[in-house]
């Protein structure tokens, strides 16, 4: 019997080595977000039906085989419900865990194993969407936070200079992990202080490109910071993000 | 919101959820929740392929086209 840390394990050593470290395998600029292309790794080999009978019996070399095969669509259908790569990227693993401990549902009768995947995947990465809204923290309030940092007018006024310094660069530190596009955008808005179009002038590209930019980053952003906060008792996130701030500008 | 609601919506705004209109997301993603159909529809859209409808013609079919 294969324990799901085992299957942690398979992540380790192929999901992330063989998909998520290679951009180039996930999505098409058709079918949703843009600026990559997908591959079709379905190439010669055994089809899913047969690998499907092998993972029935325990066969972990083939949830390997399904995974380098079908993680990429399966990640493009989460970056389209969810768009942030972080949240994609778990609701991945979540739906082949989910493969590995319901391999004996999957019956070849009633669906395609990939269609019956793509529903799986749409499934969680919209339980995702809509656990996101539990937590405190609107997208508003996050455009807040950088609104105040960018603005230096900081109201954390029983802060101290040291505190407001660590969310400074808490902050920029988040910004600097976001896909690099969006990180630009975001540091050129709220740090910068320049207006959509001067960004658009910059990025060479269009001012929506930049609106759907800074929206997807701030999203991403706060998605980061919330894990952050879940996953520590970090100062940043007890000082930061449970109080009011000024904003110094819309 | 209706499955052809839906299909109209994926049409015209294609499949990121975040591109549809405010007010349409949560009853679409109500739809894509509970229907089997839409999430099909969804994850057509998603490959950049309706292709459960449209079979991708064989390669033979293909070479026959261009030496036409």
């Amino acid at each position: 019997m294969v324990s799901i840390m085992s299957n942690a394990a398979i992540f380790a050593s192929s999901f992330h080595d063989d998909v998520i470290c290679r951009p180039e395998l996930h999505f098409g600029g058709k079918g949703g977000h843009e600026g990559e292309t997908l591959v079709d790794a379905r190439s010669a080999g055994p089809s899913d039906e047969e690998l499907c009978g092998r993972l029935k019996r325990g066969d972990q070399a083939a949830l390997r085989a399904l995974m380098d095969r079908h993680a990429p669509m399966v990640l493009r259908l989460a970056m389209n419900v969810l768009s942030d790569r972080g949240d994609a990227e778990d609701v991945v693993q979540e739906v082949f865990i989910c493969v590995w401990r319901r391999r004996e549902i999957w019956v070849a009768a009633d669906a395609k194993f990939s269609t019956w995947l793509h529903r799986v995947a749409i499934n969680k990465a919209i339980d995702k969407r809509r656990s996101r809204r539990s937590t405190p923290e609107s997208a508003e309030y996050i455009n807040a936070v950088c609104d105040a940092v960018a603005a230096r007018e900081v109201a954390w006024d029983q802060s101290s200079h040291v505190d407001r310094m660590d969310t400074l660069r808490t902050l920029d530190g988040e910004i600097g992990r976001l896909p690099r596009a969006q990180a630009q955008a975001l540091r050129c808005f709220y740090f910068e202080g320049r207006d959509v179009a001067a960004i658009a002038a910059l990025m060479g590209g269009t001012e929506q490109s930049v609106r759907s930019l800074l929206k997807r980053g701030r999203q991403a952003l706060r998605a980061r910071l919330v894990r952050r906060r879940k996953s520590s008792d970090d100062a940043f996130a007890v000082r930061g993000l449970d109080r009011p701030l000024r904003t110094g500008r819309r | 919101m209706t499955l052809s609601q839906f299909e109209a919506l994926i049409a015209r705004f294609g499949p990121v959820v975040d591109s549809w209109p405010a007010d349409q997301i949560e009853p679409a993603l109500d739809l894509l929740r509970a229907s089997s159909q839409a999430q099909d529809l969804f994850a057509g859209a998603a490959s950049g392929q309706p292709a459960e409808r449209r079979p991708r013609p064989a390669a033979s079919d293909l070479v026959e086209r261009r030496a036409h």
